[in-house]
């Protein structure tokens, strides 16, 4: 995918992040694009790796500084703890150029926004390593990828593990269908 | 009695000590190599002292990891309790310096000559200089020689090039860490070391910073982020109140050594020469990836091509030599703008598109560093023992701009006549979509 048309894609997800009341740090702009492409199959093609605390891509960090050093984005950081990204008024002189690129992607969009937009960093942590077993793993038995959260993870103990994958099914499940 | 520790003299670090263990890799044939491959490229031909080769970088950026390694792992300095057990106990520690410091002695040992960045288009599809240094470490001559010293290759290799180039196996969070010492984009010792070391050869001040403030207050800290409820405990590598302000001024050395040195645009057009000249002097256009070879290729090397060609008026690769030899460089004639792009995204682009219809394909050259791996975020431990994002505690990080280029440059003779011809048609271009 084009880089600007991938960039316009971030933005809307941010704004949609933003309005279900995410934080937008940038955990949570990670973890939700990981959803976006691997599990609502946007191809934005962005190389998510398993990180300290879950997948994680380098060129989505890249991308992130590519959109504040063009204007589209700035950071601030607020109380009690934590940075957070901001839309700057002109990142809709770049999405009015994808617009149907955007577009195409609504669904998708909305979709990661309206499950994965309020929940914590925490909890995001959690949900995308367990995606990213069942996935990239091809692990399916739930009891199985809950212990490989555990063994990748450690400081997840196996009880949060089991809990996570479960919501997780339970999202995947819904979304899918 | 046989000495275990020797010394080099060096300009930035003073005295640079290795055992001898490090010393049987620093003579090894791959490492030698790196005394033969300027460090900053073509930058001698604008700035003449900017001839210091990978060879002194490397050792700098060892003796650098192997301090930061002592300071991060005092357990004096050890802040919050998610961290403590992230920490090798004492008795491990010395093992996993000895892997930390030989990772950061190899980190460059892939470079092509000439430091070249164009690796995409003068290496097969799939390499890039980190790929060759992980070849290097894990199947050639020097796998051998790191495995008699007890130092597993895979690891090494791993934490030289870090989580984003090695794609063959995770990283455990301790050896995330331990890549961050060498390669991490706030606090990296590869980055201290070529900003005190190539502002110091180049002859400009900027690139100078109280770089022994700085070591003395890195720590591993949690890196904090959250949104009110909850937050991660992720370990990162953040520094101490007490050095805060020695981090902006690493950061603006940062921004200062790019855009005043790195991003020189004659500089750059000497790079896209050279790459041209590699083009058509090169078997097939591309390097080798066979370990062999590519240890017998330097700078000296294709020097020596340079010459050569240059007086031999038939060989393909006359015309580019003679552009770097005779001096005779692409000029200039547009460079990305802010404003520009705000009108349309794709500006560059066009500009670059429009220009080849216009003067011919041959007469034009585009080279470009998009903004990338900011910098200016990273936990802060401060005297009271809370830990906060840098940008909280000092206004200017993140109001210090993100370094990137985008220059389209013109064969000499029409250097004029593309200046004008944008003057007149610069509107029109960004209309179009």
């Amino acid at each position: 995918m084009d880089n600007l048309v991938r960039w316009s894609i971030v933005l809307e997800l941010i704004s949609e992040l933003k309005k279900v009341g995410s934080w937008c740090g940038e955990t949570h702009i990670q973890k939700s694009t990981f959803f976006l492409e691997e599990m609502l199959d946007v191809p934005l093609g962005l190389d998510f790796i398993m990180y300290k605390y879950g997948p994680y891509s380098f060129d989505l960090n890249d991308d992130l500084t590519a959109l504040r050093a063009y204007n589209y984005l700035f950071i601030t950081s607020q109380d009690p703890y934590g940075v957070t990204y901001n839309l700057k008024d002109d990142e809709n002189k770049l999405k009015k150029f994808y617009n149907k690129n955007i577009e195409e992607y609504s669904k998708q969009i909305f979709a990661v926004a309206e499950y994965f937009g309020s929940k914590t960093v925490v909890e995001l942590e959690k949900l995308a390593t367990a995606y990213f077993i069942n996935k990239k793993e091809g692990i399916n038995d739930n009891n199985e990828i809950a212990k490989r959260l555990h063994e990748k993870k450690p400081h997840v103990n196996i009880q949060d593990a089991e809990i996570a994958v479960r919501e997780l099914m339970e999202i995947k499940a819904t979304i899918l269908n | 009695m046989a000495k275990h520790i020797h010394e080099f003299r060096d300009p930035i670090h003073n005295f640079i000590h290795v055992t001898s263990e490090e010393r049987n890799v620093i003579d090894s044939l791959a490492f030698q190599r790196l005394r033969h491959i300027h460090q900053l490229g073509t930058t001698y031909l604008i700035y003449p002292s900017a001839t210091h080769k990978r060879f002194e970088h490397s050792l700098g950026v060892m003796e650098l990891a192997g301090r930061v390694f002592d300071i991060i792992t005092d357990i004096e300095n050890v802040k919050h309790d998610s961290v403590r057990d992230i920490i090798p106990h004492q008795n491990q520690k010395e093992e996993w310096k000895r892997i930390v410091k030989m990772a950061a002695l190899l980190h460059d040992i892939g470079h092509l000559p000439f430091s070249h960045a164009a690796e995409e288009q003068l290496l097969p599809a799939g390499y890039n200089h980190e790929k060759l240094t992980i070849q290097l470490i894990e199947k050639s001559d020097l796998t051998k020689t790191l495995e008699d010293l007890r130092l597993p290759p895979k690891l090494v290799a791993k934490i030289a090039v870090g989580p984003e180039e090695y794609k063959e196996d995770t990283f455990d969070t301790w050896e995330a860490l331990l890549s961050e010492i060498i390669v991490g984009n706030s606090f990296g010792v590869d980055r201290i070391d070529y900003l005190l070391r190539d502002s110091h050869h180049v002859g400009v001040a900027y690139g100078k910073f109280d770089y022994y403030r700085l070591l003395e207050t890195i720590r591993i800290l949690p890196k904090s982020e959250g949104d009110g409820t909850e937050k991660s405990d992720e370990p990162v590598i953040g520094i101490e109140e007490g050095g805060i302000n020695v981090a902006e001024s690493l950061l603006l050395a940062r921004y200062f050594m790019f855009s005043q040195v790195y991003f020189h645009p004659i500089r750059r057009a000497y790079d896209t020469h050279l790459k041209d000249f590699l083009l058509n002097w090169l078997p097939n256009s591309k390097f080798s990836t066979e370990p062999e070879k590519h240890i017998k290729m330097t700078d000296n090397e294709v020097n020596s091509a340079l010459q050569s060609c240059y007086y031999d008026s038939k060989n393909t690769a006359h015309n580019e030599a003679k552009r770097i030899i005779e001096r005779d460089h692409f000029k200039l004639f547009y460079s990305g703008k802010d404003f520009d792009l705000q009108k349309n995204p794709k500006a560059t682009d066009l500009i670059f598109e429009k220009s080849k219809e216009k003067f011919g394909a041959e007469k034009i050259r585009r080279d470009s560093y998009p903004p990338q791996k900011a910098a200016d975020v990273f936990p802060v431990y401060l005297r009271e023992g809370r830990i906060i994002p840098s940008i909280k505690r000092s206004a200017i990080l993140s109001q210090i701009p993100i370094a990137s280029f985008d220059y389209l440059f013109i064969e000499p003779s029409q250097i004029k006549k593309a200046e004008n011809w944008l003057k007149a048609e610069l509107n029109n271009i960004l209309k179009f979509s």
